[in-house]
Formats: structure tokens, sequence, C-alpha cells
């Protein structure tokens, strides 16, 4: 069950940092002006997302652990889009 | 190895149950939203960026919308940060609002944005005399989520009411608590026939909006409108400017940013518009020099954010017909009438 204890740690990692892409999205969302100061946010935390990820999981890198590695940052970018269409504001004119 | 005392697991399990609190409680502030409305200041945009015409023109001119962010039921964390910010404005969730989609919110606001393009393309061809045929149409442009008849959908045409052409002619004929007989033709081209309930209370409503919708049959020249995220008919004034300014080669908005907010009519006349505080805010960050706004109760609000603005670069120019705004760029340009 090593994969299972594998995509455990991807969650883990996942989990620590939604905190971070809600406060950031919840930032865009009300100042949509400094959307690139906030994105730059969410970009590092994706980053370190990946980071953290990295070193919960691979010690060496092989195909496999990579693979694993980007679904840590699939999962992420998933749960960004759905923040986003979840509290999309609308732009009226 | 790292020895862990039973004191030491004891603090440990203490700390790791507060962090979880602690993580728990930001989710939630973060995630929860509550039923308020909050208006922030948005962005200018190019009028050009979204209407393009097939015409060649050295320069095509510049004109800008206002659009401000609308936020039904914004999270805790939204409403909190709100209090601190200029011109944001948070207000309870209208009744009326309660229960519709962003999507259905969404979907409307297209409704309205082309309405307006459609609006703008005719007040120019009539005003400058050019070739223009076009049908007018209602659509179904806002669905209540108390409404009797679930399949009817937004961007529905009402064909009749009652049997009647004229729609509200036909809506007339039906009492409080009576139901109606909607003719549609339907997004897909089908049509059907929908009976509607009144409702009985006294508001008496029948838990849709109608719109007026132009279905312009033939134009001398061929237009593009590429599809965005920004809705709603606060636009039309604008539009208007852009395509009499871009058909008429008068160069009225020289090197200007010249911007506003306002509905037009087909007759020319300027109609309000919501969110003007946040409006001219973003007016203000985005350093234009003129700002249109319609006159009368617009205008005073505007006025009122414009006087306590420091050092405005702009000047506030109010508006009852495009006629007027035309000519208020002309005299800046010097071009006679």
């Amino acid at each position: 069950m090593l994969w299972l204890k594998r995509v455990q740690r991807v969650l883990i990692g996942l989990l620590f940092f939604l905190p971070w892409y809600a406060l950031f999205i919840n930032l865009i969302l009300i100042d949509i002006r400094r959307v690139e100061v906030y994105g730059y946010g969410l970009l590092l935390g994706l980053v370190l997302q990946l980071i953290l990820t990295y070193h919960l999981i691979v010690n060496k890198p092989t195909k496999a652990r990579t693979m694993k590695l980007a679904l840590g940052a699939l999962l992420g970018l998933i749960v960004l889009g759905s923040f986003l269409v979840h509290y999309l504001p609308l732009r009226l004119l | 190895m790292w020895c862990v005392t039973v004191k030491q697991r004891k603090w440990l399990f203490v700390g790791a149950v507060w962090l979880g609190l602690i993580y728990l409680f930001t989710m939630f502030i973060l995630v929860h939203r509550i039923d308020y409305r909050l208006s922030a200041p948005g962005n200018i945009e190019p009028i050009d960026s979204f209407i393009q015409f097939d015409v060649d023109t050295e320069e095509v001119p510049r004109y800008f919308a206002v659009y401000v962010m609308s936020i039904d039921r914004p999270t805790i964390f939204q409403f909190i940060l709100a209090q601190f910010m200029p011109y944001v404005r948070v207000e309870p969730l209208p009744e009326s609002a309660r229960g519709i989609s962003t999507p259905d919110q969404f979907r409307s606001g297209q409704i309205a944005r082309n309405t307006a393009i459609d609006a703008s393309i005719i007040t120019v061809f009539e005003s400058l005399g050019l070739p223009i045929t076009y049908e007018e149409h209602y659509l179904v442009s806002l669905i209540f989520n108390f409404i009797s008849e679930p399949r009817l959908n937004i961007g529905d045409r009402i064909l009749t009411v009652n049997g009647v052409e004229d729609i509200f002619e036909g809506i007339a004929l039906t009492e409080c608590g009576e139901e109606a007989v909607f003719e549609v033709l339907t997004h897909e081209g089908e049509q059907r026939t929908y009976a509607i309930v009144r409702q009985a209370e006294e508001d008496c409503r029948f838990g849709l909006v109608i719109s007026r919708y132009y279905d312009i049959t033939s134009l001398g020249l061929t237009f593009q409108v590429r599809e965005n995220l920004v809705g709603g008919p606060s636009s039309g004034l604008m539009q208007t400017l852009y395509v009499y300014d871009l058909l008429s080669e008068q160069g009225l908005s020289r090197d200007l940013i010249v911007a506003g907010t306002g509905t037009i009519l087909i007759d020319g006349r300027v109609g309000s518009v919501g969110g003007i505080e946040q409006k001219i805010y973003t007016a203000y960050l985005d350093q234009v020099d003129v700002f249109f706004v319609p006159q009368g109760t617009n205008y005073e609000q505007a006025r009122a954010v414009y006087d306590r603005l420091e050092n405005p670069s702009f000047e506030l120019v109010p508006v009852e017909t495009f006629q007027e705004a035309l000519d208020a760029l002309r005299a800046r340009a010097g071009v006679d009438s």
C-alpha cells in the first residue's frame, strides 16, 4: 500500500496550503485591480506545495515519483479552479 | 532517536488541537458565505476590445467603459476586509437576488450587454443616416426561484402572452392568482407554450424579468462582438460614442482617455446605472480625462464622490442624451457639429 501512503502525503501537502489558496482567491475577487500581486501569491503557494510534496514523497526522483509530484500539482490546480468558479463575482458594466 | 516524555506528549496533543482549531476557523471565514452584496471598484475596459467593425481606418478611437465587481454572498473574510477598503459597498442581499445562481446572473448580464451593443449601433446608424433594419423582440432575461414553470429558460424569446403579440397588453389580461399562457421560442429554435401562474400575493409577480432585445436584420457593415466576462447594459453610452466616432471618423477622443457610464435607448436617451461610487473611484484610479455620467440622481451621487477625491484628473460631465455627450467632446476637440 505504498501508493496509498504517497497519495495521503500529497493530500496532506494540499491540505496544508488550502488556507493559503483560499486567502489569495478571496483577495483577488474583492480587489481585482491587484490581481497580478495576488496571482504571484497563489503561484508562490503552488511552488511551496510542490517543494513540500517533493520532500514528503521523493527521496530519489524516479519517473513514478515524479508522476506523483505532478498529481500533487494537478490537485492544487483543481482546488484553485474550484474556488475560483465557486466564488466567481460578476463584473458589471 | 527522539524520545517524547508523557508530559511532552500531552503538550504536543494540546498544540495539535489548537492548530487544528485555528486551521478550521481560518478555513471557515475564508469559505463560508453570508447573505450580503458587495460592490468593489473594478477596471476600465476599451470598447474596441470587444466590438470590432470591418472598416478601413487609420486610427481606432479609444473609449472606455467602467466595470465594477459585484459579489453576491461574499465570504466572512471579504465582508470584514470590505469595512477597511475605500469605496467598497456592503449591503444586505436583496430578497429578489436570493436563489438566483451566479451563472444565471451572468447570462442575464450578457443579454443586457448584447442588447446595449445593438441599441448603440442602431442609435449611431440612424443618427448618421446609414442603412439599417432591425426587429424588436422580448426576451426572458432573469428567472426567480418562485416561478411556477421550471422549463422556461433565460434567453427564451416571448412571442405572445395570452395570444396577444403586445406582451404587456397580454400580461395585463391576467389577474393575480391566475395563470397566463406564454408562447415562447427557445434558444434551440423550438416553439413552446407554457402556463405561468401570477402570484396571488400583493406583489402579483410571475417570477421572471422580460427585457427588450433588438435583432439587427441588415446592416451595411459587418462587426464582431467578442465574448468576455463583463456583463450589463451600462456601457451603452460609451459604445455609442465609440461607434459614432469610428464611423464618422471625426477623431473626437484624440489623445484623451474618455470614459463614462450610462445605458442607451435607441432614441439616444441616456439611462441611469448602479455602482456609480465604485465607477467614479475606478475612473480616478485609472486617471481618465473625461467621465460621462447620466444626469439626475447618478450625477448627484457621482458629484458627492468626485468632490471628496484628491486632485481628480478628470472632468465629470453630466448628460441626458448621446447628443449632449457628443457636443461636449466636439467642444473639447474644437470640431463643429
